[in-house]
């Protein structure tokens, strides 16, 4: 008789392991969640007032904590170079401002407008991660800093009316023509730092709004900016959507294994780099959304934390280095925010001083990153552990 | 080989496609969203040889919006901002005493790159001119610079970042 294949038992683990298990795939929003849960009454705040501020703040973040998802998918870890994105959807929004185009064509136009240099900044982006497989998320970042001097020699001395630069063996200056005196410093030359962008403010968000009240004894009216909502679902859509396809396919073969994607005949490298072209693009148009709820624009600051703020929501919705969802996304942008609300006046009403809450979400942002990446460490050791178990099967 | 070839030219038909479609969305944008500041001025004003005097009092109704209508009183100027090219003007004649509707004029208007140099006359439309954008004489191309100008609200120091609250 041939060999006998006998059948594995799957081991079966204790209910107390698997809810270990569970608390510490979800430790960072279980820790987040009772932060929360002390905060809130001592901040003080309504539940009215919290529920509109969440609305407004996943409306303002989403998509671009969504952007994240795709390089994500293909094993990219998180795309710190997402503030590339954002610096393209910047230099969309002064040229439509500068143009004076308003409401909802002024936000596609400089969506479009930010698409090449997004397109540009990611094929770049996405070669230099290339060259340093298995350190992306630290290339990522400081490659950030270094388009982020390069952008900013471009706003502060190309754009204006008059160049700081000469074209050599010409009498003409190198210049982005920008005219409104609105945007230009009265040197000639440099855009403001603070840029008002009256014509594009609440363009998206108040397309289509709803306003209800709620709340028996002490009503209280929400505003819901529905086509924001509208815009992040087909996003949403597009990435479930997106899953499926081919290039989905392979991205997410990409970041199980490269080595085996590459010998099933996928172009991992070539793939990667699409999958951070369309993360900055994406980013791009989430800055351009994020702006247009804010009315102002920090030329030299907004796009500084978008990366680390959007990252750290996301790692806060737990999600990890090689896996998100949607659900992270959303879950992660309401606890961070909530953190963001209550943390000043929950801690003027401990140590009396507000200041606290404003060191305590720098602290949040960048702990949460550290603890995420110790925290993704330690849970592919234990579940390497797990699944050695489950291989071995009963003793 | 060919349909490898085939298909490489399909792909590279559709993109230019693409990239057409949205260039020329670029363009509709612009047309359908740009906002102009438009000069609307009732002082006496000669056009083609003929004066025309300032009405006493107007109501002017822009885009069939009656409640944004504005009240425009003899050698008044004032500035509307209108979104797109294409738009209707109503003024209406009003009497000073009762605010009777006395004559009231139509006109389409289409504006352009120019507007900015232009104004709208009141008393040539109301005389029902062919002609009623006269020269604005508060607009100069020149852009003032200051170029010994101190930099104004840059950060000091590019490197510290401002914690915006988002």
């Amino acid at each position: 008789m041939a060999g006998k294949v006998s059948a594995k038992l799957p081991i079966e683990f204790t209910v107390a392991e698997n809810i270990k298990h569970l608390l510490i795939s979800n430790s960072v929003p279980i820790i987040f969640l009772g932060l929360s849960a002390m905060a809130i009454p001592l901040s003080g705040f309504s539940a009215g007032y919290l529920i509109q501020e969440m609305l407004t703040r996943l409306a303002r973040n989403s998509f671009l904590v969504l952007s994240l998802l795709v390089p994500i998918m293909a094993g990219m870890g998180l795309n710190f170079g997402m503030v590339l994105g954002a610096m393209a959807g910047q230099i969309g929004l002064i040229c439509v401002t500068d143009w004076a185009v308003v409401g909802i064509p002024g936000l596609v136009l400089a969506s479009i407008i930010s698409m090449p240099i997004a397109a540009l900044l990611g094929f770049i982006c996405g070669n230099v991660l290339n060259r340093a497989k298995g350190r992306e998320m630290v290339t990522s970042y400081i490659l950030g800093f270094f388009i982020n001097g390069i952008y900013q020699f471009v706003v502060l001395y190309l754009f204006g009316v008059r160049g700081l630069l000469k074209i050599p063996f010409t009498d003409s200056y190198m210049r982005v023509p920008i005219t409104s005196p609105q945007l230009v410093l009265s040197r000639g030359y440099g855009i403001r730092n603070a840029i008002n962008l009256t014509g594009l403010r609440h363009a998206l968000d108040n397309a289509i709004h709803f306003q209800m009240t709620l709340g028996g004894e002490n009503p209280f009216m929400i505003s819901i900016p529905v086509s924001t909502f509208l815009v992040i679902g087909f996003f949403c859509l597009f990435i479930v959507w997106f899953r499926r396809t081919k290039l989905g396919q392979d991205m997410r073969a990409i970041g199980q294994d490269m080595a085996v994607a590459d010998s099933a005949g996928i172009a991992v490298e070539r793939t990667r780099v699409i999958a951070i072209v369309i993360s900055t693009m994406l980013a791009a148009f989430g800055q351009i959304i994020f702006l247009q709820n804010i009315g102002t624009m920090n030329t030299y600051n907004s796009h500084e934390q978008t990366g680390m703020f959007s990252i750290a929501a996301l790692l806060i919705g737990g999600a990890t280095v090689t896996k998100a969802s949607i659900g992270n996304v959303f879950v992660g942008v309401i606890l961070f925010h909530l953190m963001f609300v209550v943390s000043p006046m929950a801690g003027k009403e401990l140590i009396g001083q507000a200041q606290l809450g404003e060191y305590f979400r720098v602290f949040v942002s960048y702990g949460i990153i550290a603890v995420a990446l110790v925290l993704h460490a330690w849970k592919r050791y234990q579940d390497r552990e797990r699944s050695r178990r489950d291989l071995r099967g009963e003793a | 080989m060919k349909s490898q070839q085939n298909v490489l030219k399909r792909r590279l038909a559709a993109r230019a496609v693409l990239a057409i479609c949205i260039v020329a969305l670029a363009f509709l944008m612009y047309n359908i969203g740009k906002e102009y500041d438009v000069v609307i001025d009732n002082e006496t004003v000669t056009v083609g040889g003929t004066e025309y005097a300032a009405v006493g009092y107007a109501a002017i109704v822009i885009d069939g919006d009656e409640n944004r209508a504005v009240d425009i009183w003899a050698d008044d100027r004032i500035i509307r901002k209108m979104v797109g090219a294409n738009h209707r003007l109503v003024v209406k004649v009003l009497n000073e005493d009762d605010d009777s509707v006395v004559k009231s004029v139509e006109r389409s208007l289409k504006l352009d790159f120019n507007t900015k140099a232009l104004m709208i006359s009141i008393p040539a439309l109301v005389s029902e001119s062919s002609n009623i954008l006269v020269s604005n004489p508060n607009y100069s191309e020149e852009i003032i610079v200051v170029p010994d100008a101190p930099s104004e609200v840059v950060p000091e120091s590019l490197e510290e970042g401002v914690f915006e609250v988002p």
